[in-house]
Formats: C-alpha cells, sequence, structure tokens
C-alpha cells in the first residue's frame, strides 16, 4: 500500500494538535494569580498551534502544490514484524518487573532470535551469555542495580 | 588561567579516567565501524554507566567515544565501501578504490593519522576560543538566554532532513514532551492526566532510548526479518541443486581465499633474501604511510581542520556537511584532481580530519552557550545535565576546573585513537559484519538496563516502549527525531526564560527586542535559518532520485 507522507502526517498531526488544544483547560489549571500576562497554558498552546499550522501546511503541499513523499507500506509483511517487535518490548518489560532481569532478558531473546528465524542453537548461546554479562558489568563493575530474580 | 589548568590537569590525570577514557574510545571505534551502529546510539547506551562516575570520567569517557566513532566510521566506508556513520560518506569516496588498490593499509593509517590531526587541531582551538566566548556570554540576562534556545532551536531547520515542515513538527513536539509534568515556574502540574506515572513528566534518558534506539531497533528488525523472508522466498523458488550449487560456490570462495593466502605465504618462504626484501618493501608500501606522503597530505589536513571547525562550530551544520565541503575543498586547490574519486590520498584525508575535527569544535557552542549544534551534542548536553553541570558561560567560572579538564580530555583523547587505532584496527575490522540477530536483542538489553538504571523507576521503564512506538510510527512517516530531541532539551530553557523574561519586563514583549545581545540573536537566527534552507535545498537536490553517495560522488566528479 503507498502513503503519501505528508498528507497523512498532516492529518495526523492537525489529530493529535487538536486533541491537546482541547485539553489544555482540564489538563493544565490556571494559577489564581496572574502575572506579567504569562501563564501555565501559555507556552502549550503556542507549541500545539504551532503543530496544528504546520500541519494544515503539509497538507496543502501534499494537496495543492502535489509536492509528496510517497512511501510503500506493507502491512502484512513488514508491519506485522514491527508490531511483534513492540510486543516483545511489551513483554520484556513486564518479565523485567515480575520475573527479574536476567530471565526477561533470556526470553526477549528467544523471541526475538525466533522473530528472526535462527534455528541453529550458538546464536541463542552466545545471547545468553553476552547478557549474563551485560547483567554483572551493570551490577558488579558500575553498582547500578538491576532487578534480580523475582523481579521488583 | 595557570592554576586553573594546573587544577584541571589534577582532575584528568588520574588512572581511572585514562581507562575509562580509553574505553569510551575503543566502544567509539567499534560503534562507529559496525554499519547501523551509530556515535548516536552508542552515547546512548552507554550514558548510563556513567551515573556512578564523576563529571570528569563520565564526560571525557563519552566525549572519547564519540571521537573514536568518528574514526571508526572510516573503518566499514574504507573495507566494505559501506560507511559506519553518516558522517564517513566521502570517505568511501577514495578510501574503498585505495582498498581495492591493495592498499587498505596505506588508507586506514591515513585516515587515522587525519582524524587525529583534525582532532587535535580543534581540541586547541576550543581551548582557545572557548573562554572568551564564555566571557561575553557571562553578560547575558533571561532575555538574551530565550533568544539564544531561539537560535538553538533554529538548528532544526538544519536538520530537518527532507521537510522542513515536518522538521518544525517534531522539534515541537519535542519542546510539548518536556512540558508533561510539573511546571518549575508556576508549580502547575502539566499533562499529567492525575496520574503518578506522568507527574514527573518524561526524563530524558527515557525518552532518547525509547525515540532513539528502541525505534532504531524495531526498524532494523523490520529490515531483518524482510531479508530473512526474501532468502527464504528465493530459496524456495530454487531446486535443490540449485541451493547446493550456490553453497558449494560459497564455501569455494572461501576456500579460495584461504589458498591464495596460503600460496602467498608459501611463495615468501620460496624467495631468496633479495626477493624477499622486495616483496615485504612493497608490502610496507601498500600498508604504511612514508613521511613524504603525509607531507604531501598536510596542507589539505590544516585547510580540511579549520574549514570544518568554522562549519562544526555553527549549530545544525554537523560532520557530514563539513566533510563534503573539505573534500570539494581539497579537490578543488589539489594539483592531482584526477585521482579524486579514484583513491586520493588528499581526498581522504580531507574528508577523515574534517568529521573528527567536529568534535571539538561543536562542543565551543555546548560549552560556552549551552547550546547543542546536532544530534550527537544534544544528547551530550543532556550528559552534562545528569552529571549536575550546566552548560553555559558560568561552567567557565563557578566549574572551571571541571570544563578545562573536559576540554585538555578532548585533545588527549585524539591520542588515545591514534594508539588504538594503530594496533587494534585490524582486530576491530574483524568484527565488522556481525550479524543483526546478535547486535538486536543485545543492543534491547542495554536500553532496558539503562532506561531502569537512570533512577531505579519502573515508571521510567514502562514510558521507553510507547514513545518507541510512536517514534518509529513518525519516523516511519518521514519526521526526523533530531529536531525532537532539540525541542525536548531547549524547550524547558526557552521556557523558563521566556516566563522571566516577562516577569522583568512585565509583560512587554519590546524587551527582547530593545537588548542588543537580543537583537543579535534574532538576527543570527533569522539568517541561519535562510542558510540552512537554501542548504537543505541543495542537500536534498543531491539526495533525490537515486542512491545519495552515488550522487554525491558523481556531483564531486563533475566539480
Amino acid at each position: 500500500m503507498k502513503v503519501k507522507t505528508n498528507l497523512v502526517g498532516g492529518i495526523v498531526f492537525i489529530i493529535i494538535s487538536t486533541i491537546i488544544w482541547l485539553i489544555i483547560p482540564s489538563q493544565i489549571p490556571m494559577p489564581l494569580i496572574k502575572s506579567a500576562g504569562v501563564n501555565p497554558q501559555l507556552m502549550p498552546k503556542l507549541v500545539v498551534a504551532i503543530i496544528f499550522i504546520c500541519g494544515v501546511l503539509l497538507i496543502l503541499q501534499s494537496l495543492v502544490l502535489k509536492k509528496e513523499n510517497v512511501i510503500e507500506v506493507h502491512f502484512k509483511k513488514e508491519e506485522t514484524t514491527a508490531v511483534l517487535v513492540a510486543l516483545i518490548m511489551v513483554l520484556y518489560t513486564v518479565l523485567i518487573i515480575k520475573a527479574g532481569f536476567l530471565i526477561g532478558s533470556f526470553v526477549m531473546i528467544i523471541a526475538m532470535l525466533l522473530l528472526f528465524g535462527v534455528k541453529k542453537i550458538m546464536p541463542y548461546v552466545i545471547c545468553f551469555a553476552l547478557a549474563i554479562g551485560i547483567y554483572y558489568m551493570f551490577v558488579g563493575v558500575f553498582h547500578i542495580g538491576l532487578p534480580g530474580l523475582g523481579g521488583i | 588561567m595557570f592554576d586553573i589548568l594546573l587544577g584541571a590537569l589534577k582532575e584528568l590525570c588520574t588512572m581511572q579516567n585514562f581507562l575509562w577514557a580509553n574505553f569510551g574510545v575503543l566502544v567509539g571505534i567499534v560503534m562507529g565501524c559496525i554499519p547501523g551502529l551509530t556515535v548516536t546510539l552508542g552515547i546512548i547506551l552507554f550514558l548510563p554507566l556513567t551515573f556512578g562516575m564523576n563529571p570528569v570520567t563520565s564526560i571525557v569517557m563519552l566525549l572519547s567515544l564519540y571521537a573514536g566513532g568518528m574514526y571508526g566510521g572510516s573503518i566499514s566506508a574504507i573495507l566494505i565501501n559501506t560507511p559506519g556513520t553518516n558522517s564517513a560518506l566521502a570517505t568511501t569516496l577514495d578510501g574503498y578504490p585505495l582498498a581495492r588498490q591493495g592498499k587498505a593499509g596505506k588508507a586506514l593509517k591515513i585516515s587515522l593519522y587525519s582524524s587525529v590531526f583534525g582532532g587535535i587541531v580543534a581540541s586547541i582551538v576550543l581551548l582557545v576560543a572557548a573562554p572568551p566566548i564564555a566571557s561575553i556570554a557571562l553578560k547575558f540576562g533571561a532575555p538574551e538566554y530565550f533568544c539564544l534556545a531561539i537560535f538553538g532551536l533554529s538548528v532544526i531547520a538544519g536538520v530537518s532532513g527532507k521537510s522542513m515542515l515536518k522538521g518544525i513538527i517534531s522539534g515541537m513536539m519535542g519542546i510539548f514532551i518536556s512540558m508533561i509534568g510539573l511546571d518549575a515556574l508556576t508549580g502547575t502540574f502539566r499533562f499529567s492526566f492525575n496520574s503518578t506515572f506522568l507527574i514527573g513528566g518524561i526524563p530524558l534518558l527515557p525518552a532518547l532510548i525509547g525515540f532513539i534506539a528502541l525505534a532504531e531497533i524495531i526498524t532494523k528488525s523490520v529490515e531483518v526479518v524482510r531479508e530473512a523472508r526474501e532468502d527464504k522466498q528465493r530459496h524456495s523458488t530454487m531446486t535443490l541443486e540449485e541451493i547446493k550449487k550456490e553453497k558449494e560456490e560459497i564455501e569455494a570462495g572461501k576456500k579460495a581465499e584461504k589458498a591464495a593466502l596460503a600460496a602467498k605465504k608459501a611463495e615468501l618462504k620460496t624467495m631468496n633474501k633479495e626477493q624477499r626484501k622486495i616483496a615485504q618493501a612493497k608490502l610496507k608500501e601498500n600498508d604504511c604511510v612514508s613521511i613524504k606522503e603525509f607531507l604531501g597530505i598536510l596542507k589539505v589536513l590544516i585547510v580540511s581542520s579549520f574549514i570544518s571547525i568554522i562549519i562544526g562550530a555553527m549549530p545544525g551544520a554537523g560532520g557530514g556537511i563539513a566533510q563534503f565541503v573539505s573534500y570539494n575543498e581539497a579537490k578543488r586547490t589539489s594539483k592531482r584532481r584526477d585521482l579524486f574519486g579514484k583513491g586520493s590520498l588528499e581526498g581522504l584525508a580531507a574528508a577523515e580530519s574534517s568529521n573528527n575535527a567536529v568534535v571539538g569544535s561543536a562542543m565551543i557552542p555546548l560549552l560556552t552557550l549551552g547550546i547543542p549544534g546536532d544530534g550527537v551534542t544534544a544528547i551530550l548536553l543532556g550528559a552534562f545535565m545528569m552529571q549536575g553541570l550546566v552548560p553555559g558561560p558560568t561552567l567557565f567560572t563557578e566549574q572551571a576546573n571541571i570544563t578545562y579538564a573536559i576540554i585538555i580530555g578532548v585533545f588527549i583523547s585524539n591520542f588515545l585513537v591514534l594508539a588504538q587505532g594503530y594496533y587494534l584496527t585490524q582486530a576491530i575490522a574483524k568484527i565488522i559484519q556481525v550479524h543483526y540477530m546478535y547486535l538486536g536483542p543485545i543492543l534491547m538489553i542495554f536500553c532496558f538496563a539503562g532506561a531502569y538504571s537512570n533512577s531505579g523507576n519502573i515508571n521510567e521503564l514502562i514510558m521507553c516502549v510507547p514513545i518507541a512506538i510512536f517514534g518509529y510510527f513518525i519516523s516511519k512517516l518521514g519526521f526526523s527525531v533530531v529536531p525532537l530531541m532539540l525541542g525536548l532539551i531547549l524547550g524547558p530553557i526557552a521556557e523558563q526564560n521566556f516566563t522571566r523574561s516577562m516577569i522583568l519586563s512585565e509583560g512587554s514583549l519590546k524587551i527582547f527586542v530593545t537588548r542588543p545581545i537580543s537583537i543579535a540573536f534574532i538576527i543570527v537566527t533569522i539568517f541561519f535559518v535562510y542558510v540552512f534552507i537554501k542548504m537543505n535545498k541543495a542537500e536534498n537536490s543531491m539526495l533525490t532520485d537515486e542512491g545519495a553517495a552515488n550522487k554525491l560522488k558523481e556531483s564531486l566528479e563533475e566539480n
């Protein structure tokens, strides 16, 4: 599927900026005393307005000036891989918290290598060894605490 | 001044600093030489390891990594025609042809000496130029700092890539993300959704890890899986015999390589003394750089280093542009223009001295004004902040010893690059083609360990994944994450100084146009934006259509 990045990007950021603009009053309470014309809502509103304007300009660039950057997106073939990697990252985060850094890393390595289609045993062994090495480098050498067995 | 330098040397000259600087150089060379790993990624991944170090050790290690990475990029550029870093693109033009002529050893040494030369000249300029700039910057008030931050944000125009509109959106998203959490000036919570998760805002390190490192892992993994699938498909259409034949051809290629090496050794053994001497002299000629050759490139080294120092000190320009400007100038003034693109030592020297010169010169705006010039210095600015150092003029007065120790550290790191490059390049070059199936999981482990170790807070770990997904999504749509990083870092500086200025002027915007330094910054900002727009147009016209390197190569050959 071909995606017009200027058009889609413009639409996405117009939506994002509109949502942010609408939630600003509820998310940023105004202080009781106003001083020198500045308030905590000023900068967010300015930034969001610039995003909105640039989004509109991107759409105009695409539709009126016909200046477009088209990319080929393969949802089935490629984006499923991206989703799977993101899911592995989510699983890794959960496992670090619940089971500990090393166990989480081992599961993540297995998942990633399976995703890459690795069937030989050696890459798994090497990655496990490196994971243990990195863990002890953080904990033993740099004295930076990482979740041990059993998680946090 | 002498006392300060002496104090700085005392801070710097410790065994711990020496070892970590060496470690930084080694990691930098390795990260730089593996295509797909970048200096930026290296600094992000190793940033968490510096938390337990003192500021000098930490910053010097990261700067050594930066310097090592800039040299490391040339190794793969010379040996496999693939630049390890963007700043080594011009190195391929003459480095690879030299390697194909059997002069890979000579090319690597020229690249090493040139890198070190450029790095040393730039660090001397940094040492001399930074203090006077900082003393001027000491006179800045809030309005000047606001204009300076806006000037820094104008860098977005220079690092936006193909579309400046997308760059501005990306930069504004960075500023927006920096506003999440507690507003330091008014004490108001912004966009926290009454959740403890967002009350502290989005810290810099998880944001950097998510937007750059993890988003990159997703992108690369997609590529690896696609390649594996394509390989599988190709194999599925082949008969068993064809697959067997392909395997045999690969094996035969490996065997032929080994046999050629063995034959060379056997030939050396059968030679008499005279013949062996001649053969060894030829080998030495292809492997080493003679004094005559070095003197031949000296002029190019000096000119390229100074060109790159000027370009590198300009926010937004970066090593890539410096390299091509220096290369073009070397070609324009050379007596042997015909050799450029075919294995010119001058061309290689111009390209390599320039990208390392940028390391030192990019530190000038960072240390004196607190303005990062590109993605790497933006992360370094974050590293300074995490160590409790605030880059800017006060760094030279309140923490002079540390600042000068860092500057001298940049100078010394070049000698470490020289030593390691001389003795270890051959060994390091062997890992150029390490497969991503090893790198992907290991990089992910580093990312998550780094995100957690920032403060030991699981919220920061959890934040990384949605940030990475958002980073992957916007990069897919052609939005660069470099402007986002600049916005993330410069946004709070701009906002805080804007608010202070408004309080000072009782709400009048005139304060920004009635102070001479502020006006000067506004004019400079407008000028730079104009220059960046012109530069982007020129760069885009070169980079469209076919492969970037080929296009640049052709345009350089035409000149």
